[in-house]
């Protein structure tokens, strides 16, 4: 009697396990797990970081990211960005979005933090070991392209008379390769015209004094920002000095920059395309948290050239604007 | 493979009434349950995506009515300016600013800016008060072609980033533009005139984001009458290309449910058509949007199918066990009355009427069969009984026959001495024999009718041999079957001494002895023991299964009782060893010489009736068992040794009647012998 119950023992212990693996589904749900990445970039409540921010903000919607944005002030420190990074890692988050302020020599540093957590690079790329885990990417313009654009639009107004202009340069941060980047672009775009660098200011803490100084030793025809907060020092210092007509050039995606093209004291402005930046970044390493095999690769994001008169179309409204006010 | 099936169903199906009633319940509940969850989970699933369509249906119907009211208040804003500030004006003379800045100020949470242009571009008032840009030319600006050409509809845009005026904080909002042709008086001449009211777009966004915070992947979204987006959840993807819509498709659809199939993905679409402005509103539900719900009802129907089937199965255990219950008891009793433990009142009757009927019937037939048994015990012991007297009566005229033939030869010889003497032993021999008609007789009297016979032996045979008697005087006190030890002294005279020649030292001795329980095994056995008098050639022809003789005391159940009770009353063994020195016999001869076959008794040849010690052989067997009798061992030339194994049952009244009876009841039990 006993061992013809005995048939009843697997099926008892089979419901059991139904049971409660239905109970744990029930109470924890099917979702998957939800991944923490954590986003570190200088000065990170500037208003260039709202395109950005909108693209990140919506790529963690769609892929069920946690999404940490950490405020930071202003960064020309790679070991406070290291430290912050390593913060972050201790804090749970299992990806780290940046924006390296150094590009050279940062190899034992990204070798350190991609054995740990993958890794998005944006704006700029940097020094690293080759990397057969893929854990490391990096999604930006092609700022060569950036500063060559920048250098046509100048072409394109000044033409002939580009020869001997006196252009000055504030030339962002040139630790990163980026912004070297853009200034080779910038220069073999007009070098052939043969203008003439009065000054080149890198950005820095005091980039404010160094640009009134430079203003002050040499007055430029045309000064250029090869990137938003060189842009925004140049609209300042022209706002600040009355000295409307002198015309700028650069890139940015600040809406401060927008109202300066549309009042006109930026002649042309690169738009690049940081809201796609953000949601492919964070897309990419979404994929790679769910998928460990997976290989993260070097992403290349577009720009759009800005005037006065292309300002409010669709396409770049929608960049410049993301956020409804 | 008939074989293999069979051995499967064999190790697979359940052997007992439980087991089978346990299986076919839990069979058919698991079926019967697996039925019953998956038409509630279609039911439910198929009531699900109907309820979430109405759901979201419902949902478009109340946002469509909110949202036609949140236009219809945007018109009346616009009515407001037109007819009670526009038409009331000289524009020529009269500023209208503060009463644009009046509504302007009343509806300021959903409106950025108010403007009005005459038709060729030049603004006339706008509020609030702002820089107008350099070179604004407004006459490009779909808002504004779009009102001149249809002069009398009011026109909403599609969103856009205001750009009439600048704002020194650098704030660029989204708006939606109502605009309106209309009429306006300068100098009393009433010309064309563009009135603007620019609507904030997040008034329309916070709407429509509020209908779309479902997860499962349902959404809905805002298009113009051509299928432009005015909002969608994900505009900003769509913008870039990461995703697509079908929206210019959707929005030529009629309103109501539809079936599509976008990018191999089937989905539903229901539409919805906003009076006035000819926007869409459509919500997108994809066949994957049940999936959640459906994977969350599905857990809970296969929560409650294993729940109930755990039940079932515990509710089934306790009905299968209630019905099989008396059968299982009844069962019990039949084994143990297998086992020959039980009595009729012990077999289990109760439980279903049928059961209980079941017992009722078997407990009868025990005590039938019983009472037949009893029967049958008592006629077997009767039949022994008789068999028992048969043997004696066979025994006294053998031993007469010889000891008259003795005296008559004395007589013959004018021996009157030796004929008185011998008459006397044999007087005693008689009283022995007789003992007042018993069987079973102290061993006492049996050494001392030994000693009367040999003495008349003795004379008989000229003292040609010896005697000698080397007992145990314990043993004396023991009980035995009467005239076991004569019969065997008449063979050893018979076939031994009894023709040897005087000078020969012909000799026969008794020996006897007592082994107490235990003492053979713990090694202290006194001298004298079986060990000591153990002889290997020995046959105990009780132990052959060649030579064992049917024992009507075995062939029934009350044979163990017998043995059991012998047992009880022997407090050991007694060995009587008759030994001669004589001619010996052949091992052939030896070893049939207890044997009671007919092709035996060929073998063996007999003296007088022949039958002495089989006779005695049997005896001691049925009265005490099959473990007790004569053992015999011979060497042709050598002499003879016939051993007499008894139990050691001492001399007592009670011992001697229940000896007597041969009527044993086991202890506790009702078993006769």
């Amino acid at each position: 009697m006993y061992e013809d119950r005995s048939f009843l023992w697997p099926i008892i212990g089979g419901l059991v396990v139904t049971i409660l693996f239905c109970s744990v589904m029930l109470v924890r749900g099917t979702g998957e797990k939800r991944y923490q990445v954590s986003v570190i970039v200088s000065d990170s409540s500037q208003d260039r970081w709202v395109p950005l921010k909108a693209g990140l903000t919506q790529a963690a919607k769609d892929n069920n990211i946690d999404l940490s944005y950490v405020y930071t002030d202003y960064i020309d420190d790679v070991f406070t960005q290291t430290t912050l990074i390593n913060q972050e890692i201790a804090d749970g988050a299992d990806g780290i979005i940046t924006d390296f302020c150094l590009s050279m020599g940062t190899a034992e540093i990204v070798r350190n933090i991609i054995a740990r957590v993958p890794v998005e690079f944006i704006i700029t790329n940097v020094d690293a070991d080759a990397d057969i885990s893929g854990n490391y990417a990096t999604v930006m313009t092609d700022n060569v392209e950036v500063g060559r654009a920048i250098g046509n639009e100048l072409v394109i107004d000044y033409g002939d008379r580009l020869k001997g202009l006196k252009i000055g340069i504030i030339a962002g941060n040139q630790q990163q390769y980026a912004m070297q980047d853009r200034l080779k672009g910038f220069l073999d775009a007009v070098g052939a015209k043969e203008p003439e660098i009065v000054w080149t200011v890198e950005e820095s803490r005091f980039l404010e004094q160094e640009l009134k100084r430079s203003m002050e030793r040499v007055t430029p025809a045309v000064i250029i920002g090869l990137d938003n907060t060189s842009l925004e020092a140049a609209v300042d210092y022209v706002a600040a000095s009355g000295t409307d007509k002198l015309p700028l050039y650069g890139a940015g995606c600040s809406e401060k920059l927008a109202y300066y093209i549309d009042n006109g004291t930026i002649a042309s402005m690169i738009l690049p395309n940081e809201f796609s930046m953000g949601y492919q970044s964070l897309t990419d390493l979404s994929a790679k948290l769910r998928n460990r095999m997976l290989v993260l690769e070097d992403r290349e994001q577009g720009f759009n050239v800005v005037h006065q008169d292309n300002l409010f179309r669709d396409e770049n409204q929608r960049i410049l604007f993301p956020i409804v006010q | 493979m008939k074989k293999i099936r069979k051995q499967a169903k064999r190790s697979f199906l359940p052997h007992t009434i439980q087991g089978t009633i346990l299986m076919a319940f839990t069979i058919i509940s698991f079926v019967l349950l697996m039925i019953l969850g998956l038409v509630l989970y279609q039911l439910f699933a198929r009531r699900m995506r109907t309820s979430s369509v109405e759901s979201t249906e419902q949902i478009v119907q109340q946002s469509v009515i909110n949202l036609e009211d949140y236009l219809a208040n945007m018109r009346r804003i616009s009515d407001a300016v037109y007819y009670n500030v526009i038409k009331n004006a000289d524009l020529s003379t009269d500023s209208i600013d503060r009463e644009m800045d009046l509504i302007y100020e009343a509806h300021l949470e959903h409106l950025v800016s108010m403007a009005l242009f005459t038709a060729d571009g030049r603004l006339i008032s706008a509020s609030p008060i702002a820089t107008t840009k350099e070179n604004l030319d407004v006459t490009t600006q779909s808002w504004f072609t779009e009102a001149l050409r249809k002069t009398d509809n009011l026109h909403f845009s599609t969103p856009h980033v205001e750009n009439l005026f600048l704002d020194p904080a650098y704030r660029y909002r989204w708006v939606i533009s109502l605009s309106r042709a209309v009429e306006i008086y300068e100098n009393g001449t009433p010309t064309m005139g563009v009135l603007l009211v620019d609507m904030n777009y997040s008034t329309i966004e916070r709407m429509m984001e509020r209908i779309n915070q479902d997860s499962s992947g349902q959404y809905i979204y805002l298009t113009d009458s051509s299928g432009s987006l005015i909002y969608h959840p994900k505009q900003m993807q769509i913008n870039y290309g990461i995703l697509t819509e079908n929206n210019i498709n959707e929005a030529h659809y009629q309103d109501g449910h539809h079936q599509e199939l976008y990018l191999g993905a089937r989905r539903q679409v229901l539409l919805n058509s906003v009076s006035y402005t000819g926007w869409k509103m459509i919500a997108v539900i994809p066949a994957s949007a049940y999936g959640v719900d459906a994977s969350s009802l599905r857990f809970v129907v296969i929560l409650l199918v294993s729940i109930s089937l755990l039940v079932m199965i515990f509710v089934n255990q306790i009905v299968s066990r209630q019905i099989s219950l008396p059968l299982n008891r009844l069962n019990r009793s039949i084994k143990r009355m297998e086992g020959g433990d039980v009595v009729p009142e012990d077999i289990y009757v109760g439980g279903s009427e049928e059961v209980e009927h079941l017992g009722r019937t078997l407990r009868s037939s025990m005590t039938r069969i019983n009472q037949l048994m009893e029967d049958i015990v008592v006629e077997q012991e009767e039949k022994r009984k008789s068999e028992m007297d048969a043997l004696q009566s066979q025994i006294n005229p053998h031993f007469l026959y010889n000891t008259l033939d003795s005296i008559v030869w004395m007589i013959e010889g004018e021996h009157n001495k030796e004929a008185v003497f011998m008459v006397t032993q044999l007087a005693s021999l008689f009283r022995i024999s007789l003992s007042r008609g018993k069987n079973i007789i102290p061993l006492a009297q049996e050494l001392k009718h030994a000693e009367n016979y040999m003495n008349i032996q003795k004379v008989r045979y000229k003292n040609n041999f010896s005697v000698v008697f080397d007992i145990d005087e314990n043993i004396r006190d023991y009980l035995s079957v009467k005239l076991i030890i004569q019969p065997i002294l008449e063979n050893a005279i018979y076939y031994g001494v009894g023709d040897m020649d005087p000078d020969d030292d012909a000799e026969i001795r008794i020996r006897g002895w007592l082994i107490p329980d235990g003492a053979a095994e713990k090694g202290t056995a006194a001298p004298g023991t079986a060990a000591e008098h153990a002889q290997p050639e020995a046959v105990m022809p009780a132990e052959s299964e060649k030579t064992r003789q049917p024992d009507p005391a075995e062939a029934n159940a009350g044979g163990r009782a017998h043995r059991q009770m012998i047992q009880a009353m022997s407090v050991g063994d007694i060995y009587i060893a008759v030994s001669d020195n004589g001619y010996g016999m052949p091992p052939e001869v030896c070893e049939n010489l207890l044997k009671d076959d007919e092709e035996s008794r060929k073998r063996v040849p007999k003296h007088g009736s022949g039958v002495g010690l089989v006779n005695v052989h049997n005896r001691i067997r049925i009265r005490f068992g099959a473990q007790y009798g004569l053992m015999a061992v011979s060497e042709p030339d050598e002499g003879t040794t016939i051993t007499i194994h008894l139990p050691a049952i001492p001399n007592t009244p009670e011992n001697q009647k229940l000896l007597e009876s041969g009527h044993y009841r086991a202890k506790g039990g009702n078993q006769h012998v």
